[in-house]
């Protein structure tokens, strides 16, 4: 739909079991988040780099860091104020600013954060959304929980065409007028959305009970177990991923261990 | 015809519709529909309209689920789903907060419910700007964290300037949404 969902491969993390490649994930998390030294978190943070590189290639690997560039300049800048320990490196008028404890903070932090919109980024990308849900679900999500999120995933693109059809007959209506419209300030610009906005609303509003009826026909809200027409297998392969899994998250957890 | 007639039936199917409506409701308008920050070129979304509509016409759990999932799959929609876990938990104690402080709407005078929305309205902004400020902080640190909050609270503003007119405009035009309260 948009740059940070599934796009198809065939590289190994593509092949990968979503359930163990949510084993991988969570990982990855414990350890951004652990307070480790700055060399061991450079550490997780290239190996975390090298495996998506290596599945799925350098412009796939810096776009997630592309997006979230700005926000880190905005941690290297606002993040040493407020740790002033150490060796003074700037100090604006005898004023602290800048000390080396206050920019390690900053690079951890930027390393926390690059690596986990990585990690995230990984997973999101080599994996499809019918793959994330079906592996929550085997992981214990309840069947109506997963339905709701399939039918959201499946209602966005009616709501996008929707959006879109009303918004052109108000602009139709307000032929002219845009310009004028965003000379404004962001509470009359706000308010500018809200005729669209509502019309779009009722729709969707009226539609609830003709959905509820559809689900009914289909049996949702008896008491009987539901069966699901897609599952993930438990076979050999997937036992093989959960191996490979397994000792990909050993290695890290030795990386973080033993690195010195 | 009595009332427990008229009265729509909560049922399971019809409680999945709601949330799968209010969801994808919430995420599109939480990724595709931006208003433009001039002074500081960001932007506002329109998410937490939703939120707030779901919270004074659905009911308190209504929001939690369709606010968290909704905005968390807007995240991960738009390439940003480092933020999915703690958009789930803000925006869905968020839309709790505000819907338990709004109660509900079914024979409710407007003029009563305005206040209640206020209040609705404080609590969720409250949340939603200490949950990101903690989970900012967690994940960008404090100070970058800190930052966003004028944005937030901007954004909240927003969000209730829409959902007022938003949910007496659904009241007038579907009153049986009101009889959908949970």
């Amino acid at each position: 739909m948009v740059s940070g969902f599934f796009r198809s491969g065939n590289s190994a993390l593509h092949r990968i079991d979503p359930r163990a490649k949510l084993f991988v994930l969570l990982a990855f998390l414990v350890v951004f988040f652990l307070p480790l030294p700055l060399p061991r978190l450079i550490a997780c943070f290239c190996a975390a780099a090298l495996l998506g590189g290596l599945c799925l290639g350098l412009r796939d690997l810096l776009l997630p860091l592309r997006l979230i560039f700005p926000l880190l300049l905005l941690v290297m800048i606002l993040t040493p104020p407020f740790h002033r320990q150490g060796v003074v490196l700037l100090a604006p008028w005898g004023f602290p600013l800048y000390t080396s404890a206050g920019l390690e903070t900053a690079l951890r932090l930027v390393l926390r954060f690059s690596g986990i919109s990585l990690v995230f980024f990984l997973y999101m990308r080599s994996t499809e959304p019918e793959q994330i849900l079906l592996s929550l679900r085997w992981f214990g999500l309840s069947y109506s929980l997963a339905l709701v999120l399939s039918l959201a995933l499946t209602y966005i693109p009616w709501l996008t065409r929707l959006y879109g059809n009303v918004r052109d007959a108000h602009n139709l209506r307000l032929a002219g007028v845009e310009q004028e419209i965003r000379s404004l300030g962001f509470i009359k610009r706000t308010r500018a959305k809200i005729p669209a906005m509502t019309s779009v609303m009722i729709q969707a509003v009226k539609g609830i009970p003709v959905l509820a009826m559809a689900l009914e026909t289909r049996g949702i809200g008896r008491k009987n177990v539901r069966s699901s027409f897609y599952e993930l297998k438990s076979g050999r392969a997937f036992l093989t991923d959960l191996l490979a899994s397994s000792l990909l998250i050993a290695g890290l957890a030795l990386m973080v261990v033993l690195f010195p | 015809m009595d009332n427990n007639e008229k009265r729509i039936q909560f049922s399971p199917a019809l409680r999945i519709a709601t949330l799968s409506v209010l969801t994808a409701a919430t995420a599109f308008f939480t990724f595709a529909v931006r208003i433009p920050i001039a002074p500081t070129r960001g932007y506002l979304n329109l998410g937490d309209v939703i939120i707030y509509f779901a919270a004074f016409t659905f009911g308190p759990f209504t929001a939690l689920f369709a606010g968290g999932l909704g905005t968390a799959l807007a995240d991960i929609i738009s390439g940003y789903s480092q933020w999915a876990p703690i958009s789930l938990v803000v925006h869905g104690l968020q839309g709790l907060a505000a819907g338990f402080v709004a109660g509900s709407a079914a024979s409710t005078a407007v003029s009563r419910l305005r206040l209640r929305w206020l209040g609705a309205a404080c609590a969720g902004t409250l949340v939603m700007c200490a949950g990101y400020l903690g989970g900012g902080a967690l994940m960008v640190g404090f100070g970058a964290a800190l930052v966003e909050l004028p944005g937030n609270i901007l954004q909240n503003l927003a969000g209730v300037l829409g959902a007022i007119p938003l949910t007496l405009a659904i009241r007038r035009a579907y009153p049986p949404a009101l009889e959908m309260h949970w």
